[in-house]
């Protein structure tokens, strides 16, 4: 990998950039405060903001949120737009393996007080139905190919036609569920064959399904316009396309292999097409497919956790009241209209491990938010917080309307497991009131709240920095991992 | 048993991973063996079913990606976890492999770190001063 030498310069509060050298075609620019810069200097996360700038046709900055942290090509936590006009490229690997990971936040009538009897029965229900860990699969019966690719055409749509969900659900769903140009016949047999018994299940790693307790409200309004009220139980999910989409990014970044040499640049994984090419075109219909695998896969199983819930719990569906607030991708490349100075264009934006925050009266965010704007879902660590917080005017000017996803690692996950040996981090856990139920016990120890940065900070620093605004905090309670 | 086929390197988000072998078939092999030991309890897999894997690729390292990538999306779509791997032909650009395990079952294999991709960043494979080298990442 390329050695560019690094200078970051302080360029506003909260927002430090790498000035441009070599054969970056614009600037690295990174939020973040001395430690969030401290800790991205230990890994190679900040080289990796410096390579996306050598993507052709980005436009503005390569840009990192306060979760930075080293992944594979892009950073997790950066954000980069790419002109077509400009030769812009779209890039496998700025999407990730995981095309449309993401998050949804549904709201309870429920209390913290109506589970005390029961919290256990209902993690226990929850785990029995979402199927989780390494092979999961048969939360819903296995599809046939018809099937399948009617369900990549429609997300959402799809799941709420056979009965997971309401159509509520779908307006509060961001894309309401489906990425338009989605093309099944851009996708290759062996991702149908891989996705076909794996809708409705939950995967491993980071993914989880939370219950949680609003536990600090920073802005009334805005929580109120959200349906969210102090004390109140929520559900939160985490999960992806599965292997379907795991299969698309890896199909398409074996066929674009040849472009790192044919653009000259510093990261093989950085494989890309020109967005005006057969290539390009290809990769976005499929990346389509596997976003909308995902929406169906995360509308699916909050339909199954509804039904678990009222199960366990032996409450109607009007007394659970349990309906989505919103679902958000963290993981994916769009085609948006931006302002670059006075000039609008219309750029892909890819955000690998990065959430869309849309501020108050932009037309894609929905009609019933619109006059607070975007709800952005930022979950933390199992033993700590999450937050629900609203995208903000200034994400328009500074980030392609973009802010952080998550709390980003800080242990590597071989660390985390050797930390976590000898310890019971479910008893430790459980002491603090966490019932939290996994498919493998290492997944426990990757997962511990001390192999993550403290989410507080993260989303503090896009609060300050004016980019998204702290709405409520949520304490986890109730938990299930892969 | 399994970690002496490969090193574990800290990796902050993903599992990266260093094999030294004294042949490429030995390395491809023990590629293909810590893909399945991350995943599952590979000492209680019984090598029960055969398959006949191929991949193909540019050069040696898209080839490496290209054989883990293979043997995932047969794990996935068939279930199979596999533990032996009678590498049958290999060039720069083309493996051949009978690929022996069984059914994946959670009482028996467990679940530890699903693996989504195999990525090409940092990705080396080469000859080294007495044998092969590969130094991988995956996604998980």
């Amino acid at each position: 990998m390329e050695k560019t030498p690094l200078h970051l310069n302080k360029i506003a509060d909260y927002l430090y950039e790498i000035p441009r050298t070599g054969r970056m075609s614009v600037p690295g620019r990174v939020f973040g405060d001395d430690r969030v810069l401290r800790d991205a200097a230990e890994d190679q996360a900040l080289q990796q903001v410096a390579n996306v700038a050598h993507l052709p046709g980005i436009v503005a900055a390569s840009i990192a949120m306060p979760d930075i942290h080293w992944g594979y090509g892009f950073p997790i936590g950066g954000v980069a737009a790419t002109d077509p006009k400009q030769g812009g490229v779209i890039s496998p690997g700025g999407v990730g393996y995981d095309i449309n990971c993401g998050v949804r936040l549904a709201r309870t009538n429920l209390e913290e007080s109506d589970l005390k009897q029961n919290l256990q029965k209902l993690v226990q229900q929850l785990f029995r139905d979402i199927p989780t860990g390494v092979g999961s699969h048969g939360a819903i019966s296995k599809l046939k190919v018809s099937e399948e690719k009617e369900m990549l055409r429609k997300g959402s749509r799809w799941a709420v036609h056979h009965g997971y969900g309401t159509t509520d659900d779908i307006e509060r769903t961001e894309e309401q569920g489906c990425l338009r140009g989605a093309d099944p016949d851009a996708v290759s047999d062996r991702a149908l064959k891989r996705g076909a018994g794996q809708v409705g299940t939950l995967g491993s790693g980071n993914h989880f399904l939370e219950i949680g307790i609003v536990d600090q409200v920073y802005d009334q309004a805005a929580a109120g316009v959200f349906d969210l009220h102090q004390g109140q139980i929520t559900l939160m999910i985490h999960c992806g396309s599965r292997g379907f989409g795991h299969q698309v990014c890896g199909d398409f970044l074996k066929q674009m292999s040849r472009s790192p040499a044919e653009f000259d640049l510093p990261d093989r994984q950085l494989a890309c097409a020109r967005i005006e090419s057969p290539g390009g075109r290809q990769y976005l219909a499929a990346m389509a497919c596997a976003a909308n695998f995902a929406w169906a896969n995360r509308q699916c199983i909050f339909s199954l956790s509804r039904q678990s819930f009222e199960k366990a719990l032996s409450v109607s569906p009007r007394a659970l009241g349990m309906t989505l607030v919103y679902d958000v991708c963290h993981n994916i490349a769009k085609m948006e209209e931006h302002s670059i100075g006075d000039i609008r264009k219309h750029l892909c934006v890819h955000r690998k491990g990065a959430t869309r925050a849309f501020p108050a009266g932009h037309p894609d965010v929905p009609a019933l938010y619109r006059n607070v704007g975007q709800p952005v879902l930022i979950p933390g660590d199992m033993g700590r917080y999450s937050f629900v917080c609203v995208g903000q005017p200034k994400s328009m000017d500074e980030t392609f309307g973009s802010t952080a996803h998550g709390a980003g690692r800080v242990m590597s996950r071989r660390q985390a497991i050797r930390e976590g040996r000898g310890r019971r981090i479910d008893r430790e856990l459980g002491k603090r009131g966490i019932i939290v139920m996994a498919a493998g016990r290492e997944t426990l120890a990757e997962e511990m709240s001390e192999a993550y940065k403290d989410v507080s900070q993260v989303v503090q620093i896009m609060h300050d920095a004016g980019v998204a605004k702290k709405v409520v905090r949520l304490r986890p309670i109730g938990v299930i991992k892969g | 048993m399994s970690e002496k086929r490969y090193r574990l390197l800290d990796h902050t988000a993903d599992i990266g991973i260093e094999i030294v072998e004294n042949t490429l078939d030995e390395l491809f092999d023990s590629a293909a063996f810590a893909l399945f030991d991350i995943q599952v309890q590979t000492q209680n897999v019984e090598p029960i079913q055969e398959l006949s894997v191929t991949a193909t690729s540019d050069d040696l390292v898209g080839l490496m990606i290209a054989w883990l990538s293979e043997l995932l999306f047969h794990f996935e779509s068939s279930r199979i976890v596999f533990t032996q791997f009678d590498i049958r032909e290999l060039s720069e650009t083309h493996v051949r492999a009978a690929c022996r395990g069984e059914p994946y079952n959670r009482e028996r294999h467990g679940s530890r770190a699903l693996v989504k991709g195999i990525t090409y960043h940092q990705a080396v494979v080469k000859q080294v001063e007495g044998g092969w080298f590969a130094h991988l990442i995956f996604d998980v």
